[in-house]
Order: C-alpha cells, then sequence, then structure tokens
C-alpha cells in the first residue's frame, strides 16, 4: 500500500489551537513555492474560514478540524478544511454591501467574504456528516 | 499584538504592533473603549507596526469608528503596511475611512 502525499493534520476546534492549523497551512504552501504575498492571502483565507469553523461549527459538544493541503500537476495549492459540526455553506451567506457608507455599513459579516477574495476559488460540499471545504490557490496570477 | 497609547496635544495616538485577529482583537477594543470611555473623542491609529489584519480585526476597527462618529469625534488611520491596504480595499473600508500615508501627515490634519 502506497502512503499518500498529503498532508494532514487534526486539531481540536478550538481559539487556542487557530495558530499551529494556519502555521501547518502556510508551512506547506511556503515548501511548494508560494511567495510571501500568496503566503499571506492564504493565511488570511484559511483564517477567516478557520475562525469560523471555532465560532460557529459546533454549538454544543466540541469537535475537531481536520487539515489536508495537496497540491495539483500545475503547484496550485488545494487546502481542504473539515469539520463534522452543522451544516454550513459558505455560499448562502450574503455578501456585505461595500458601496454603504460608515454609519450604514454593517459590523462582521466580513470573513468569509475576504476569504472568498483572498484565494481563486472555494469549493464546498457536503459528505455524510462532514462540511469539506477547499481553498484553492494558483501560484501565478 | 501591542497596543500603545500616548497623548499628543488633543490627539490620541493609538500605535498597534503586531497581528490583529480574532485572539487580539478584543484586547484592543477594550484598550480602546476605556480611552473613549474617558472622554477621548480624538484618535489617530498609527498601523506602521500591524503586518497582519483579519476580518475580527476589521470588525473592531468599525465599530471604534461608529462609536467616535456618534460622539462627533475623529479617527484617521496611518501607516499601512501593503498586506493590511490589501485588505482595507477588498472590504471596502478604505473609501469609509479617513486614511494618510504617514504619521506626520496624519497629525497635520488635527
Amino acid at each position: 500500500m502506497s502512503t499518500p502525499k498529503r498532508d494532514q493534520l487534526r486539531l481540536p476546534a478550538d481559539l487556542e489551537y487557530l495558530h499551529g492549523l494556519k502555521s501547518f497551512i502556510l508551512d506547506y504552501a511556503s515548501q511548494k513555492g508560494f511567495d510571501k504575498r500568496k503566503c499571506h492571502q492564504i493565511e488570511l483565507a484559511a483564517n477567516e474560514i478557520l475562525t469560523n469553523i471555532i465560532s460557529y461549527a459546533y454549538p454544543e459538544e466540541k469537535g475537531d478540524i481536520r487539515v489536508i493541503c495537496d497540491s495539483d500537476e500545475d503547484g496550485a495549492l488545494l487546502v481542504q478544511i473539515i469539520d463534522t459540526g452543522v451544516p454550513f455553506n459558505p455560499f448562502e451567506v450574503d455578501e456585505p454591501d461595500l458601496s454603504l457608507g460608515l454609519e450604514e455599513r454593517k459590523v462582521g459579516g466580513l470573513g468569509l467574504f475576504l476569504a472568498h477574495k483572498m484565494v481563486d476559488e472555494i469549493r464546498y460540499r457536503r459528505q455524510g456528516a462532514e462540511n469539506i471545504l477547499t481553498l484553492y490557490k494558483r501560484k501565478t496570477d | 499584538m501591542e497596543v500603545n497609547i500616548r497623548k499628543e496635544e488633543k490627539v490620541l495616538v493609538v500605535s498597534v504592533i503586531g497581528r490583529m485577529d480574532a485572539i487580539s482583537a478584543p484586547a484592543f477594543d477594550t484598550q480602546v473603549e476605556e480611552q473613549i470611555d474617558r472622554g477621548e473623542t480624538s484618535l489617530v491609529l498609527d498601523l506602521s507596526g500591524l503586518d497582519y489584519i483579519s476580518s475580527a480585526g476589521l470588525r473592531s476597527m468599525l465599530t471604534l469608528a461608529k462609536k467616535l462618529k456618534r460622539k462627533e469625534g475623529e479617527l484617521v488611520l496611518c501607516g499601512l503596511q501593503d498586506v493590511v491596504k490589501e485588505v482595507f480595499e477588498v472590504s471596502g473600508f478604505s473609501t469609509i475611512f479617513e486614511i494618510c500615508g504617514s504619521l506626520e501627515e496624519a497629525m497635520e490634519g488635527q
């Protein structure tokens, strides 16, 4: 049996582990040759998704977050972020209205929007008891 | 994240150093709120030492700006690094905040 080449990490969904989860993704991205700016964008996208899961996925009992890093033949990065919490489709969230002024602008609701902007693509699927969210980032613009 | 606060004439200069995210943003909120409760209404945020901001940090800044606006106060941001600038632009914050290039420039306008 061959060992999968993907890198995996599983940690409890708690703010305490946010840094560890992010470092894991960032280490993988820089190993694959992503530059500083792109690493920052990947970090921010991952941060928003992870923070969201930590805050909302497990309202009652505690759970884990699993991160799987992979890259495709073009060198693009694929980060799967998986939880077994309440079903949550990030595409069903309303986008913030950026045209509003200071007084009208709502506080919050920016996290997922930022995540979408920082990577080339976000995919979501619910599979069994899992929310599987994939961040896709190309190495070149 | 480190927050340094000093008073220059009538302006409160708040320097934010490090990373502002869901973990560190609450500390910023507490420190700045304390100052506003004391009656400070004119603030300059020096972000030249800030190398990372997430939506939690943006949320803190928006809350602060709204609070000061209600008190007819003033908030000016300055010294944004490129990565922070990018986040501000993407989220539309560049147009709702008053942003100066440097601290000197921000102080001149006061």
